[in-house]
């Protein structure tokens, strides 16, 4: 602590990294707390928490930072969490980060930057607000019964990715909440699938969650991106909370065939707001996969088209 | 089965149990680490004519990367507080109260892995 007249204050920052490179769950907690500044304040006590985690086989990432500004500080506070894990040809990276303002320019309240990113196969998280700051949640190939759970209600999304000939390669739920009122902060998630599949990618976006923003005061943007490869293919910004609920709920977007047959998808969403609130939204990731007969039929196209060529050539030759 | 079958079989079992005996061998050993330290207080300046000291900066580090056996590993550093600023009494600046880094780290190649770190700043 800074006591004294002017006293001033130490920064804090913490790291913690865990991996579990056998099957098992990985847990990374990261707290960092700046120390209390009375007087005047230098912008050297603020707080830094970083964390992450990486599993193999689909096991739980959990990552988990908590960054608290020293109270008066004039530093600010930041947390970031990511989590990966790889498995069966695929790769699922959550990442959140959130940075707030400082407490002198607020409501006297060192503000809270909690990030917590979690990575795993088969059956993920629910749609629910974590409440940390920025909170991204992302599995890869979600088992049916869970893809099927949290697309529920969404018909429109239903229908294009849990028909018979349909799979679901990833879902995630991304979110960020605020609760410092009057000055702007910026909360960021994002999840990052890879994995191979050379059909049309479809993008069910399913809902939203919102709390908070009253009448839609607090809410200033929501930025939300897809990158492919790391080169931006959608980046649409909203404005006012009503045109975000709307973008978010039951809607399919087809994102083309283009992008296989090795994937890299990365879905971004970046929160700005000075009123308290939070938004959330989870969507899935899918296309049809042919049944073997269709790969059959398929294959025995290609061998036709190339026997024909061939009879050709020969032909040709004599 | 004829002997050099049994010959070829049991060298090839040898040397399955060979390789397994020097994965395990060389596999470090690991156990849960827990490290904490606390940074002293800067002093006081209770003479104008002296000047404050700062908190002493610390950093506890805890575990590392190097993949380790123990499935229930845990490491777990905590940052100590930085020494308090000091306070001259006349019109003078208080000192900077000390910084705190905390870094914990777990690798493990079987079972779960479990990190954390704690800082807080003088």
């Amino acid at each position: 602590m800074g006591f004294g007249d002017f006293g001033f204050a130490g920064g804090a920052n913490a790291v913690a990294n865990a991996a579990a490179a056998g099957g098992g769950k990985a847990t990374a907690t990261a707290f960092a707390m700046g120390g209390r500044c009375n007087g005047l304040c230098a912008p050297m006590n603020g707080a830094s928490a970083t964390s992450s985690g990486e599993t193999v086989n689909g096991a739980m990432a959990d990552a988990q930072s908590i960054a608290i500004p020293g109270e008066g500080s004039n530093a600010p506070g930041q947390a970031s969490s990511s989590a990966k894990t790889s498995f069966a040809g695929v790769s699922v990276q959550s990442s959140a980060l959130a940075t707030t303002g400082n407490s002198q320019n607020g409501n006297g309240v060192p503000p809270e930057a909690s990030t917590n990113a979690i990575a795993q196969g088969g059956s993920g998280q629910a749609f629910s607000n974590s409440g940390e700051t920025a909170y991204a949640f992302s599995t890869g190939l979600p088992d049916k019964a869970y893809a099927a759970t949290l697309i529920d209600g969404a018909s429109n999304v239903a229908s294009a990715l849990l028909g018979p000939q349909d799979a679901v390669f990833g879902t995630a739920v991304l979110g960020a909440n605020n609760v410092f009122v009057g000055v702007s902060q910026t909360y960021s998630a994002s999840s990052t699938f890879d994995f191979g599949y050379p059909g049309d990618l479809l993008l069910g976006l399913v809902d939203d969650q919102v709390s908070g923003f009253a009448g839609g005061q607090g809410f200033q943007s929501l930025e939300f991106t897809i990158a492919a490869d790391g080169v931006e293919i959608l980046d649409k910004t909203f404005l006012n909370l009503a045109a975000a609920e709307s973008f978010f709920r039951d809607d399919v977007i087809d994102l083309g065939s283009n992008l296989g047959p090795d994937v890299d998808l990365t879905f971004g969403t970046t929160l700005i707001a000075d009123g308290s609130g939070g938004f959330g939204f989870d969507f899935a990731l899918g296309g049809a996969v042919p049944e073997p007969s269709t790969w059959a039929m398929m294959l025995v196209g290609f061998a036709g088209i190339g026997f024909m060529g061939w009879r050709r050539k020969a032909a040709r030759a004599v | 089965m004829k002997s050099n079958h049994r010959s070829i079989l049991t060298r090839a079992l040898m040397t399955g149990v060979a390789s397994l005996v020097l994965m395990m061998t060389g596999a470090k050993e690991g156990r849960a680490e827990s490290v904490f330290v606390q940074g002293a207080n800067g002093a006081n300046a209770i003479d104008p004519d002296l000047q404050a000291t700062t908190g002493e900066s610390v950093g506890a580090t805890a575990g590392s990367m190097q993949p380790v056996t123990n499935p229930s590993n845990s490491a777990s550093a905590i940052g100590g507080n930085g020494g308090n600023g000091g306070n001259e009494v006349a019109n003078g600046t208080g000192e900077p109260g000390g910084g705190a880094t905390a870094t914990a780290a777990t690798t493990v190649i079987s079972g779960s892995a479990e990190a954390d770190a704690t800082a807080i700043g003088g």
